[in-house]
């Protein structure tokens, strides 16, 4: 029985002790980290891809279901940069919202070409729950900051609500392709910053 | 007669150690199975008010937004204040936050709180602590297993699973495999 309770109280201790680790960051070691500006990412994250960056701003949002993501502001306040989490941070408080904070992460670039497109328009009829749930790390629409649908057979209205929501998945799938027209190039590039760590700049 | 001891040993002490395990996914389970009908993370009060007397935009200061929230609720704590476009103010409060049109005085105020249990459950069941919860839950997943089917094997007779057990255990096989059908 002793023995029973104390592997029990073993397991528990390793499972807070996982828990507490979730909010601490990593060493980033050697790596060469650039100090950038949001403006600057909004500006041309071209330059920055795949490079290790740290950049200082205004957590606007952050996601309500699972915190995976937040926005931060630059200097005019009205352009946001999407942020996500990376390897070493669990989710994002939405306590963080109001606070500037200091991330240290790598910029990702997703390509929206006529390939990604064609395999979202495919996709939308068996569009897994999950999928809609998070939505796409690209975040053009694919997908959104709510949560699963319950499972079940679908009513007249849900049925007329998963048109409704095809539809206007297609919309934006043509509304992308004509961007991408107006463009004069073969793609659209979606950046963000995955997240190394982060801290929270007290003024 | 030793195997069918040796599984009543699994079953009984694989039950206690992840007891806990099983009511935190059960619990979770359902509740993320329902994320369009609530948030089981946080409680979202939305509400509106009516502000008197606002000022222009230039002239408000992290002391002025201050007191335009608390002209709301006395209890609402300043945290800081942007403008996501122009004629519309957002002050982060320590609650939550305030976003004012500021032609209109019109107030749109979300209080965020923190869901207790269900937010704990959550970040667990979603394996946010990775690294070693991995392994833990990884077990938990080998342990269900486990259970699954010492627990076939737990009683003998017309109740066992040559009797009236292997009709129940073939409905609950047979359920998820219509909906397989159904909707796969």
């Amino acid at each position: 029985m002793t023995t029973r309770i104390l592997s029990l109280s073993i397991l528990l201790a390793l499972a807070v002790s996982c828990g507490q680790q979730s909010n601490k960051t990593t060493d980033l070691g050697e790596l060469q980290v650039s100090e950038v500006t949001v403006d600057a990412l909004l500006a041309d994250a071209s330059t920055f891809v795949e490079q290790p960056v740290s950049v200082k701003g205004t957590v606007v949002h952050v996601c309500r279901h699972g915190g995976q993501r937040l926005f931060v502001v630059g200097e005019n306040g009205e352009d946001r940069f999407r942020i996500t989490v990376g390897e070493n941070i669990s989710e994002f408080d939405v306590e963080l919202e109001g606070s500037k904070i200091e991330v240290n992460g790598i910029v990702k670039e997703l390509i929206i070409d006529e390939t990604y497109l064609a395999e979202w328009e495919a996709g939308l009829g068996e569009e897994s729950e999950h999928d809609r749930g998070e939505g796409h790390e690209g975040g053009v629409g694919h997908g959104d900051d709510h949560g699963e649908a319950p499972e079940g057979e679908a009513s007249e209205g849900e049925e007329h609500d998963a048109e409704e929501q095809m539809s206007s998945q297609l919309q934006r799938i043509q509304d992308v392709r004509d961007e991408i027209a107006a463009s004069g190039k073969d793609h659209l590039s979606d950046y963000w910053l995955e997240t190394i760590e982060f801290k929270v700049i007290t003024e | 007669m030793k195997i069918r001891k040796w599984l009543r040993i699994i079953h009984r002490d694989m039950g206690y150690i992840f007891f806990g395990m099983s009511i935190v996914y059960g619990i979770s389970g359902i509740a993320l199975n329902h994320l369009d009908d609530w948030n089981p993370d946080y409680i979202i009060r939305i509400s509106e008010a009516q502000l008197q007397d606002i000022p222009a935009a230039e002239n408000i200061s992290k002391e002025v937004a201050g007191s335009m929230a608390r002209q709301i609720d006395q209890n609402y704590q300043y945290r800081s204040h942007f403008y996501p476009r122009s004629g519309v103010l957002k002050i982060f409060i320590k609650q939550g936050s305030v976003t004012i049109n500021l032609d209109s005085g019109l107030a749109y105020i979300e209080v965020i709180k923190k869901r207790p249990v269900f937010r704990e459950m959550n970040f667990l069941h979603y394996n946010k602590p990775k690294k070693l919860f991995t392994w833990f839950s990884d077990a938990f997943a080998l342990a269900l297993i486990l259970l699954a089917i010492s627990g076939l094997f737990l009683i003998r007779g017309k109740k066992g699973i040559t009797g009236r057990g292997a009709w129940l255990t073939a409905l609950g096989i047979l359920i998820p495999a219509i909906f397989l059908i159904l909707y796969l």
